[in-house]
């Protein structure tokens, strides 16, 4: 047998052994082939937001599950961290985004740990989700709301997002699951009149396409500058409106 | 791999880490093919003899092929560092792994040759990462921009372990008509060296980036100075855990290095030859389009694999030696992350 026979023999060996490793890391038989995520490669998605240096009080940082069409559900997906002695769930809210934890010991740990969703991965994808931070007591200033869709924008730039290079901030979607009753969302300008916001229909962010939310959007251009915006209930998510 | 994406290190030349190792087998095989009836093996084996006598010197050459062996290579022209490390502190990430790669002889060297390859990168959280044959240190506070101290080895060119002399192309025949008998030249081995320098990198998006590196000492002389400068496109993700990039580079040499690494000397013709090739100024070596691939099979295991088209310029095409000006380099491998 020539050399280069053997050299290709080994190679396709190693490339088995290799699929058999990633095999082993699977905790049920549930999970397809690339339901998974390195630990590593989501740190360091996920980390870049704890760096960044400008403003970000108002928004924050999840790791989301996205379906890649919109006949895909996310009922009964879950997200699973999978150490060499111990797994932990991670909690995803009803936008498929869960709180990262940035854990030296699950980063030192990769070899067997991996993000598992309990459905083909094919299906989904993961990514770094942006999003404004909602408050215990659901009323938010108006300005606040500027600033947070501006803080939005110049991350998604500061980390290359090309998707947002163009675009402005326009207003903000708060989000509330297709199945709930209408969200009453209110505008109250500084004389106290209140004003309640139109329900649509749509994506919770500005470049999601396949989740259906009921959505109250927040116009900047079509309230006053100063107010206050009142939610009733509190919402899955608030996404910044970028056009 | 950014990461692996940016791969393990790439760099200049054709010989790598594991050449004197690969050559083996080659030696062998060219007992049988060694036009002269002369019994190679035993050449092979006295010079192997010879060199082992001239301890310390070659304690030390025997101590670099191992440590070459062991980091294996990725040689292309342009040089690549890692991405600044997004780690916790305290924490590593290092890859190693085996691969094969088919590769030409030596730049513009027309015959190619297949070989066992070994893939590592290291790199820590301060900062401090081993790719290849490179070591450097990322000192850059600022997002976006890339810069350290490299130290490197420079490969240099292992050409006579070959046993068979690799004719020249026309300048050979030229050369015996001259004289009036057969001869035959080759390029000369040139030792591997360490080399130091620097390297900078620029992020114009994150997945685009200029890269560039300054290295000095490589040659026989310890003078040759190579820049290396070109633009990273990454595609990450495109599909799940199949992350792509693509590099255009370009090399410019200074004239020690041109005239090392293809220069043709008069003392290494025959006697009266007019054929001597020197370099007479710096110039741009080669041109370079890089494709990577890692297909991550887990969290794990990668593999990796990398095509290079090259073209020599210049003064380096012009050389007898450049056998050809354009020349593909493939490599793949798995490895395994810690």
């Amino acid at each position: 047998m020539s050399a280069k026979r053997i050299l290709v023999l080994s190679l396709l060996l190693l490339l088995k052994a290799g699929s058999a490793a990633a095999q082993s890391n699977e905790p049920d038989g549930e999970v397809q082939d690339g339901a998974w995520m390195s630990y590593r490669e989501a740190y360091k998605l996920m980390i870049r937001f704890e760096k960044y240096g400008k403003p970000k009080q108002f928004i924050q940082s999840h790791l989301q599950v996205v379906p890649r069409d919109k006949s895909v559900p996310m009922d009964g997906v879950r997200m699973t961290l999978i150490g060499r002695s111990a797994q932990l769930d991670i909690a995803l809210d009803a936008a498929g985004r869960a709180v990262f934890p940035l854990q030296k010991s699950a980063y030192d740990d990769n070899a067997r740990l991996v993000l598992v969703l309990n459905r083909k991965i094919g299906m989904y994808t993961f990514q770094p989700r942006i999003s404004i931070a909602p408050r215990a007591d659901g009323v938010y200033e108006a300005t606040d709301l500027r600033i947070a869709c501006e803080q939005v924008l110049t991350y998604l730039r500061y980390i290359g997002d090309s998707a947002v290079r163009d675009k402005k901030c326009a207003g903000v979607i708060f989000s509330y699951a297709k199945n709930a009753p209408d969200p009453v969302v209110r505008f109250r300008g500084v004389d106290h009149a209140q004003s309640r916001m139109r329900v649509e229909e749509g994506g919770a962010f500005h470049d999601d396409t396949t989740m259906t939310f009921k959505t109250v959007a927040y116009h900047f251009a079509d309230w006053p500058e100063r107010g206050q915006i009142v939610t009733q209930t509190a919402p899955v998510a608030i996404g910044a409106m970028l056009k | 791999m950014g990461g692996w994406t940016e791969g393990y290190r790439k760099r200049g030349d054709d010989g790598d880490g594991a050449v004197q190792f690969r050559e083996m087998p080659i030696q062998y095989r060219a007992v049988a093919t060694d036009r002269s009836g002369r019994p190679v093996f035993r050449a092979f084996f006295r010079k192997w003899h010879d060199k082992a006598r001239a301890f310390p010197y070659q304690r030390f050459d025997m101590a670099k092929i191992f440590f070459l062996a062991l980091l294996g290579i990725c040689n292309l022209a342009v040089a690549q560092t890692p991405s600044a490390p997004m780690m916790p502190d305290g924490s590593k990430d290092m890859y190693v792994g085996l691969g094969v790669a088919s590769l030409p002889r030596y730049k513009g060297a027309d015959e190619r040759r297949t070989n066992i390859i070994g893939l590592v990168q290291m790199q820590w959280s301060n900062g401090v990462f081993v790719s290849g044959l490179n070591l450097g240190m990322h000192l850059s506070p600022t997002p976006g921009l890339e810069y350290g101290p490299l130290l490197s080895i420079e490969p240099g060119r292992n050409v006579s372990a070959g046993g068979r002399l690799t004719d020249i192309g026309e300048i050979n025949q030229a050369i015996s008509s001259e004289i009036g008998r057969n001869s035959s030249i080759q390029p000369h081995d040139i030792r591997a060296t360490p080399q130091i320098g620097g390297f900078a990198n620029y992020y114009l998006t994150p997945e685009l980036r200029l890269i560039g590196s300054l290295l000095y000492g490589a040659g026989e002389e310890r003078d040759g100075l190579l820049f290396s400068g070109g633009v990273q496109k990454s595609f990450a993700q495109v599909i799940p855990h199949h992350n792509l990039s693509l590099t255009a580079g370009v090399t410019w040499a200074n004239r020690h290095y041109l005239r090392e690494f293809f220069g043709l000397r008069p003392e290494r013709l025959p006697a009266g030859s007019r054929f001597a090739y020197e370099p007479a100024s710096s110039g741009i070596r080669d041109v370079q389009l890089t494709f990577n691939w890692n297909w991550e099979l887990s969290n794990a295991w990668l593999l990796s694999t990398q095509l290079t088209a090259s073209r020599l310029m210049g003064q380096a095409a012009d050389s007898p030696l450049a056998e050809r000006r354009n020349n593909l380099g493939f490599r793949t491998g798995l490895a395994y992350r810690f």
